[in-house]
C-alpha cells in the first residue's frame, strides 16, 4: 500500500543531497539515484490498486524522481574537455525528454502545465520587468558564474539560447509545470513554498547564501505568479530574462569600458 | 547562472579527473539505470495495462540515463584509444 507520506521522504533526501553537494557530488549523485530508483519503484508498485490512478500523493512520486533526475544528470552528463555552456545542453536536453515522459504519464497536457493560459495580470508585468535588475544584481554578487561569457554577439547569443532550451524551460516545467501544481493538489497552498524550498535548494551548490536567498524570492515570485495566473508564461519569461542577463548581458555591462 | 551547472558541478569536474567522476556519481547513475531494466522487463513480462503504466513510469528515468551512460562509456573507450592515432 502506498504511504501518503513517502513522497515528502524523498523529497527531503532530495534537499539533503543538494545540502551535500558542496561536500562530497558524489554522494549526492548516490541519493539522487537512490531517490529515482525508488519513487519510480514506488509508483509503479502502486499501480497494483485501483486507486492508484487518483492518488494524489502517487502522482507526485514520478514528479519528485524528476527533481533528482535533474541532478543526476547534471553531474554526469558533463564532459570535461567542453565548456561549461556545453554541459547544460548535455545535462538539459535528456531532461526535457524525461519532462514529457512525465507528462505522458500523468495524463499533464500543456493546458495543465500552463502552457496554454495568457497571464494578464499586474503582478505577472512586475515580475518579469523585476527579473532584468535581479538578474544584474546577481551577476554583480555571484562568487562565480561557470558559464559567464564575454564574447562576440552572435556567440553570446548561442549562450543565452542554451541557458533558455536547456536549462530555464526544464527548471520551469518541473518545478512550476509539474511539481507544483501536483503539490497544490496535496498539500494546498504550502505548495508553492515547498516547490520554491526545492528550487531554491538546486542553487546550493553556487556557494553562496546571497545568491540561494536571491532565487528563492525570485522563485517564491514566480511560484506566486503561476498559482495566481494558471500559466508558466509569466515565470518562463522572467526566469529567462533573469538567466540571460546573469549569464550574458550582465559580464558584458561588466567588460565594456566607459 | 543556473542550477543545473553550477559552482560545486564544475569544482567536481575540474578537481578530479574524468575517471574518478566516472566511478564515483557515473557509477551510481549507472547501477540506477540497471535497476531500472531488469525492473523494466520484468514487469513487461507480466503484461496488462498497470504493467504498461508502470513501464511508462521506469521510462521516465531509463532514456536519461542510458544518453548518461553511453557518455560515460563513450569518453571512457576514447581514453583508451591512443592519442596518435586520432591524428
Amino acid at each position: 500500500m502506498l504511504s501518503s507520506r513517502t513522497w515528502s521522504i524523498f523529497l527531503i533526501a532530495v534537499l539533503v543531497g543538494e545540502f551535500l553537494i558542496n561536500v562530497s557530488p558524489a554522494a549526492t549523485a548516490i541519493i539522487d539515484a537512490l531517490v529515482v530508483v525508488a519513487a519510480l519503484t514506488q509508483f509503479g508498485w502502486a499501480q497494483r490498486s485501483p486507486l492508484a490512478i487518483g492518488d494524489t500523493a502517487g502522482r507526485l512520486l514520478p514528479a519528485v524522481a524528476l527533481v533528482a533526475l535533474m541532478r543526476l544528470l547534471s553531474l554526469t552528463m558533463p564532459v570535461p574537455s567542453l565548456p561549461p555552456v556545453m554541459w547544460i545542453v548535455l545535462a538539459g536536453g535528456p531532461l526535457l525528454v524525461a519532462v514529457a515522459a512525465t507528462a505522458r504519464l500523468l495524463v499533464l497536457n500543456a493546458r495543465d502545465l500552463g502552457l496554454t493560459r495568457r497571464p494578464r495580470s499586474v503582478f505577472t508585468v512586475s515580475v518579469i520587468v523585476l527579473s532584468a535588475p535581479a538578474g544584474l544584481l546577481l551577476s554583480a554578487i555571484a562568487p562565480y558564474n561557470p558559464i559567464e561569457s564575454v564574447g562576440s554577439p552572435f556567440f553570446s547569443g548561442l549562450v543565452a539560447a542554451a541557458v533558455v532550451c536547456c536549462a530555464v524551460i526544464p527548471e520551469e516545467l518541473v518545478f512550476r509545470g509539474i511539481l507544483q501544481p501536483l503539490l497544490t493538489a496535496r498539500v494546498g497552498r504550502l505548495a508553492v513554498i515547498v516547490a520554491t524550498l526545492a528550487f531554491a535548494a538546486t542553487y546550493v551548490g553556487s556557494g553562496s547564501v546571497v545568491v540561494v536567498a536571491l532565487l528563492g524570492f525570485a522563485g517564491l515570485a514566480y511560484g506566486v505568479d503561476a498559482a495566481r495566473t494558471g500559466s508558466l508564461w509569466g515565470p518562463l519569461l522572467g526566469h529567462s530574462i533573469l538567466s540571460v542577463t546573469a549569464t550574458v548581458i550582465g559580464p558584458a555591462l561588466a567588460h565594456t569600458p566607459l | 547562472m543556473t542550477s543545473s551547472i553550477n559552482q560545486a558541478i564544475v569544482e567536481f569536474l575540474r578537481a578530479n579527473n574524468y575517471d574518478a567522476v566516472s566511478t564515483s556519481a557515473g557509477l551510481a547513475a549507472a547501477a540506477a539505470l540497471v535497476i531500472l531494466l531488469v525492473q523494466r522487463e520484468t514487469v513487461r513480462a507480466w503484461g496488462g495495462d498497470r504493467a504498461r503504466r508502470w513501464i511508462h513510469a521506469l521510462d521516465i528515468a531509463a532514456f536519461p540515463l542510458l544518453m548518461s551512460l553511453a557518455t560515460i562509456v563513450g569518453l571512457r573507450l576514447l581514453d583508451l584509444v591512443p592519442p596518435n592515432a586520432l591524428q
